[in-house]
């Protein structure tokens, strides 16, 4: 190790992981402020206050590595554009999740000090997934953000926090055995654990080791599977949404997700990548499977929560379908295009569900209830949250004029132009079945009467903000998508 | 200066968004007047483009790629704006008449209880509608399009209290969509076809013959195309067969009726007509279509003007007719005049519906035999309809003369005997009802109750503007102007030059002059009996006066069938599809519930179906995708 480390400058480190380094000390501040500073000061919104400037420093200092390349410790962490736009996302989630959260402790009762810097320290995690070309910086990244991410879930003081952090934690560890366990066939067969070199190594010897290889790589991808909860290792992730305190529920949702994406398309790519026609069935079924029954269950459900979390299911399946395009045709340009597809469609869906969540806390807050029948007559009650809501599950449903629209368009055009006709119908499918259960809660919010009374609900000014960013986010993808688009389609990704 | 065409349609929207956050209770004075500024500033800047255009000659589009997609080569769809010659007369056209309307409004609709929506359903509408001028392409345009389309439901129905206007909005809205299905499909295989929406990609790969599709051959694939799009045209200009809902629709407020139904919305489709242009004269087969749908549409409306009683729905088939005209002249290639035509009708038809609307708003009532003796009453009312029946009529010099005559000589030019015929025939007409309508408004002795007063300078201020405008916008493209806006618009490639005969100048006028003259005679100075004229021709009379039964015929071979089959569909609906569905919804039900048990809330299940999960893919993968080599 000392041979890595040799001439490692703080210049070096600076130029890759600024941002880690930049949230990694915020996250550390923040812990000593928690520790010496009087309860009465605490109060006050200091720790959401440094937690928020970090992350847009660190969102920033991400944006301004543009177009670099580099990488330290003989190329297992990366600075290439893959991460770098990744990590603007995780850094844009975290910041809205911040705001949203800086309203919800004036309600609940929450250690305020540990969750704000648990928040970070996810965020870093999720950075690191994003930037590690080599397996064990991977699996520290995910255990950083695991470990944060279980004990946000419990941090709620009802059975229900705890019960949803412990099947959690339990599914987590299963995931994170499943995942060591492959990365120990990939070392064993290889003797790497750098992506690059690993990948080199697998695609000669792949006829060889046929057998061992395919081993490894399903014990991953089921790993990687819990941690993006695709079916069927989904299962933990109703009750720990429901059981988390909302805010967090919202950052399992779009951060989790899209840090699993990050990591599972990374490793797969690199390491896997020149055989991707011969097992990328196992991907398409999971992504097949995902829509459809993560889209089934939602239509029973009548918490909003699980609701929104079986829904979050369902979008996972169509996260793969980009990817599931490769099997049929795996050249430079089609994994650049499933790339954008892919990105735009996270993007969108984290405003989405950022902000169905962010409407979400200031209707069980009134109404005092998770209960779909809450979101009755919230046009009365608030017209301009119950219309924000509107779009955002239109959105999820797939309308047009929304992002979300956008976003299953090209998913949608990506699976036609490979062939997989009934990958797109079945996309077109499943979002016919979202609409049936968004659809109960726009009908409760618009047409019928609000139960006691209908006494306006007011939001705070940091929920508004948070809805108004999700909204014009929302609506801005899907009236100009070409914006992003631009930007996407002229990256390089891997700097290849 | 052309750069800053984007923010013609953005006053309007940014007054419309600011009137829609101040809400219902906002003061009527402050709606109109915010209203009224922002279609002005539209219409300065309008006039300013045009001048800029005259300097500086034609410009390429402004484009911003919208979405590019699909693997390589991509396709880019592109969103933008573009000026060129046609649309810099569209954009002055909509704009003048707007500001004016909207001043109108101020005075018509004072009182009513939703003033300030109705605003902001007008400053929609001339956003939408100066956008749709503004489209580089058919799929903006076409999103403009149907935005327009809405916000004609929205004042068409404005009183939805009253059922004839509600089902009115309905009609009006159903029929247009049957032509904007046209325009989809037309559109979709236009792209198909050629790979665009752009306009000069289309012309440049039709005129080439360079299509994408195979069969048929492109001869027959452009005139499919042009006569899709030419259906879009025919439902928004309310041409024959879908004039039917242009009548109804003057259920809506008046002012509504000069700014849409009159003046721009309905002119849409000649516009769509015109810009795509090129496309129709790759097809002459297309062209002869437009014309005699053009010339059909003259002499029907006008044919049925003749005998109506309600004075907005003798103006509404007068548009219907003069719409037909301006389709006759781009069917026999004669652009300018057709936009010439455009024009000069805007003007004058925007007068006549505002003076007629000033008559409504005094009397209380669109019963013209109602009304009478009001020329002392309401003088300036009186001389601004005058001003309109007579360019209407094509009396020189008024501004419909010039127009009209125009159209007509080069119909005869072009060889088109026939529909010559129906244009002098329509001409006729025209002249007779439209001074059917002046001498029983305005002659006589008052037959109504209300005592009638002439409206204040917000309402007659407007009639004076456009009055005035009735008289001289003809002289644009005359032999006194030197036929300025023929050469403003270019060379358009397959139209025709555009000729005055002097022989079609005197007729058009001695026509004009005798349907003025017999209306003379029976409703002004009464020496013929209108009522033993119908008599005399009573089944001609009684055609015209059910409109040649048309309602009647799509009741009895659209509507009744389309129900009977509506009932029989609602009965398969009701027994069979509601059937399967609720097979299909307690199927999921039960699967979703017997999926639900699956998650039974203990972890060691979830443990256990991962494992399973695992278990599986690992079998597959070995089984079927690797095969077994260890």
């Amino acid at each position: 190790m000392t041979s890595v480390l040799q001439g490692l400058t703080f210049g070096d480190l600076w130029r890759v992981m600024a941002p880690e380094l930049v949230l990694t000390a915020a996250g550390f501040l923040l812990m000593l402020l928690d520790a010496v500073l009087p309860a009465r000061v605490k109060r006050l919104g200091l720790s959401s206050g440094i937690a928020a400037v970090s992350l847009v420093a660190a969102g920033a200092l991400a944006a301004a590595r543009f177009g670099e390349s580099g990488s330290l410790g003989q190329g297992s962490y990366v600075l290439d554009e893959y991460a770098v736009v990744f990590k603007i996302l995780f850094a844009g989630i975290t910041l809205l999740i911040v705001l949203l959260s800086a309203d919800y402790h004036r309600h609940v009762e929450l250690p305020k000090g540990e969750y704000t810097y648990l928040l970070l320290f996810g965020t870093v995690g999720a950075m690191v997934m994003a930037s590690s070309l080599d397996l064990i910086t991977l699996f520290v990244g995910l255990e950083l953000l695991s470990v944060s991410s279980y004990i946000l879930a419990g941090l709620r003081r009802s059975s229900k926090s705890a019960e949803g952090a412990m099947k959690y934690l339990v599914i987590g560890a299963i995931a994170s055995a499943c995942i060591l366990f492959g990365m120990s066939y990939v070392y064993g067969l290889t003797g790497t654990t750098n992506l690059g070199e690993a990948g080199f190594i697998l695609a000669q010897i792949w006829d060889a080791y046929r057998g061992i290889i395919l081993i490894g790589l399903v014990l991953m991808l089921a790993g990687f599977s819990v941690k993006i909860a695709a079916v069927p290792f989904h299962m933990w992730a109703p009750d720990a949404y429901e059981g988390a305190p909302t805010p967090i529920t919202a950052f399992l949702a779009a951060a989790s997700k899209a840090a699993g994406f990050a990591m599972l398309v990374r490793v797969f790519l690199y390491a896997f990548s020149l055989h991707f026609p011969e097992w990328g069935g196992l991907w398409i079924a999971i992504a097949a499977l995902t829509m459809v029954v993560g889209n089934l269950l939602a239509i029973v459900q009548r918490n909003a929560k699980r609701m929104l979390a079986y829904s979050s299911v369902g979008q996972a399946g169509y996260l793969l379908v980009p990817f599931a395009d490769l099997t049929r045709a795996y050249h430079g340009g089609n994994v650049f295009q499933s790339m954008s597809a892919m990105y735009f469609y996270l993007a969108a869906y984290a405003l989405m569900s950022i902000g169905a969540f962010a409407v979400l806390t200031v209707v069980t807050r009134h109404a005092d209830s998770e209960d779909i029948d809450a979101f009755a007559g919230l046009y009365r009650r608030e017209p301009r949250l119950a219309a924000a809501m509107g779009v955002f599950l239109l959105g999820m449903a797939g309308m047009p004029v929304t992002s979300g629209f956008v976003g299953k368009f090209l998913i949608a055009l990506g699976a036609i132009n490979t062939g997989y006709y009934w990958l797109a119908a079945l996309i077109f499918l499943t979002s016919v079945m979202a609409f049936a259960y968004y659809f109960g809660i726009l009908r409760r919010m618009f047409f019928q009467e609000p139960y006691g009374g209908g006494e306006p609900w007011k939001m705070s000014p940091a929920v508004a903000v948070v809805v108004f960013l999700s909204l014009a986010g929302t609506i801005g993808l899907g009236v100009a998508p070409g914006l992003v688009m631009h930007g996407l389609s002229g990256l390089h990704w891997f700097g290849q | 200066m052309i750069g800053y065409a984007w923010l013609v349609p953005v006053f309007p929207l940014v007054a419309y968004v600011v009137l829609l956050a101040a809400g219902r209770k906002v003061q009527e004075g402050f709606a109109a007047a915010l209203g009224t500024l922002a279609a002005a500033a539209s219409f300065i800047l309008s006039l300013s483009i045009w001048i800029a255009l005259l300097q500086g000659g034609p410009q390429p589009p402004y484009l911003w790629p919208w979405l590019t997609f699909g693997p390589e080569p991509s396709q880019t769809w592109y969103v933008g704006f573009e000026v060129n010659a046609l649309n810099a007369v569209m954009l002055v056209v909509v704009s003048f008449i707007s500001t004016l309307v909207l001043l109108f409004s101020r005075g018509y609709m004072r009182g009513d209880p939703r003033f300030g929506v109705f605003y902001q359903y007008l400053l929609l509408f001339v956003f939408s509608m100066l956008g749709l001028v503004l489209s580089p392409n058919l799929l903006q345009l076409y999103i403009f399009w149907e935005l327009v389309g809405l916000c004609s439901y929205l004042l068409v129905g404005f009183w939805y209290f009253k059922p004839e206007a509600a089902a009115a909005a309905k009609k009006a809205f159903v029929v247009t969509r049957l032509g904007d299905l046209g325009l989809l499909a037309g559109m979709i295989l236009l792209y198909l076809a050629t790979g665009t929406f752009d306009y000069e990609g289309i012309f440049q790969a039709v005129q080439t013959g360079a299509l994408r599709i195979e069969r048929p051959d492109p001869a027959v694939l452009t005139t499919v195309a042009a006569l899709l799009i030419f259906l879009g045209a025919v439902g928004k200009s309310a041409q024959f067969p879908l004039h039917v809902w242009l009548p109804d629709a003057m259920e809506g407020p008046t002012p509504v009726s000069a700014l849409i139904h009159a003046a721009t919305m309905v002119a849409a489709g000649v516009y769509l007509v015109a810009r795509t242009f090129p496309l129709f004269a790759a097809s002459p087969a297309a062209l002869e279509v437009v014309a005699y749908i053009g010339g059909t549409t003259a002499i029907l409306g006008a044919a049925i003007g003749l005998t109506q009683r309600d004075i907005k729905r003798v103006i509404a088939y007068s548009t219907i007719s003069q719409l037909g005209y301006m389709m006759m002249a781009l069917g026999v290639a004669a652009y300018s005049a057709a936009v010439f035509h455009l024009f000069t009708h805007a003007f004058f038809k925007a007068l006549l519906f505002l003076a007629a609307g000033s008559v409504i708003h005094a009397v209380e009532t669109q019963d013209l035999f109602r009304m009478g003796g009001l020329w002392k009453r309401m003088p300036i009312t009186a001389w601004t309809f005058l001003f309109g029946a007579l360019a209407l009529s094509g009396i020189p010099p008024f501004a419909g003369f010039w127009s009209k005559d125009e159209i007509l000589a080069a119909t005869l030019e072009s060889g088109h005997g026939f529909l010559f015929f129906l244009g002098m025939a329509a001409a006729f007409f025209t002249a007779f009802y439209i001074f059917r309508v002046f001498f029983l408004v305005f002659a006589g002795r008052y037959r109504g109750e209300r005592v009638p007063r002439e409206n204040g300078w917000v309402m007659t201020l407007p009639l004076a503007i456009l009055a005035i405008m009735a008289l001289v916008a003809g002289f644009f493209n005359s032999p006194v102007g030197d036929y300025a806006m023929a050469r403003f618009l270019g060379e358009v490639p397959g139209t025709r030059e555009a000729g005055t005969g002097a022989g079609t100048m005197v007729l058009s006028t001695l026509v004009g002059l005798a349907g003025a003259g017999l209306a003379w005679l029976m409703y002004g100075k009464g020496t013929l009996s209108p009522e033993r004229w119908s008599l005399a021709l009573s089944p001609l009379y009684r055609l015209s006066y059910h409109k040649f039964y048309l309602d009647e015929l799509y009741r009895a071979v659209i509507v009744r069938p389309f129900a009977a089959l509506a009932r029989g569909f609602d009965w398969a609906d009701r027994v069979i599809v509601d059937g399967l569905v609720d097979l299909a919804g307690e199927g999921t039900r039960a699967v979703a519930s017997g999926l639900r048990r699956l998650q039974t809330g203990q972890v060691q299940t979830y443990g256990l179906i991962a494992l399973l999960g695992l278990a599986a893919l690992i079998f597959v993968s070995l089984s079927l995708l690797g095969g077994v080599r260890l």
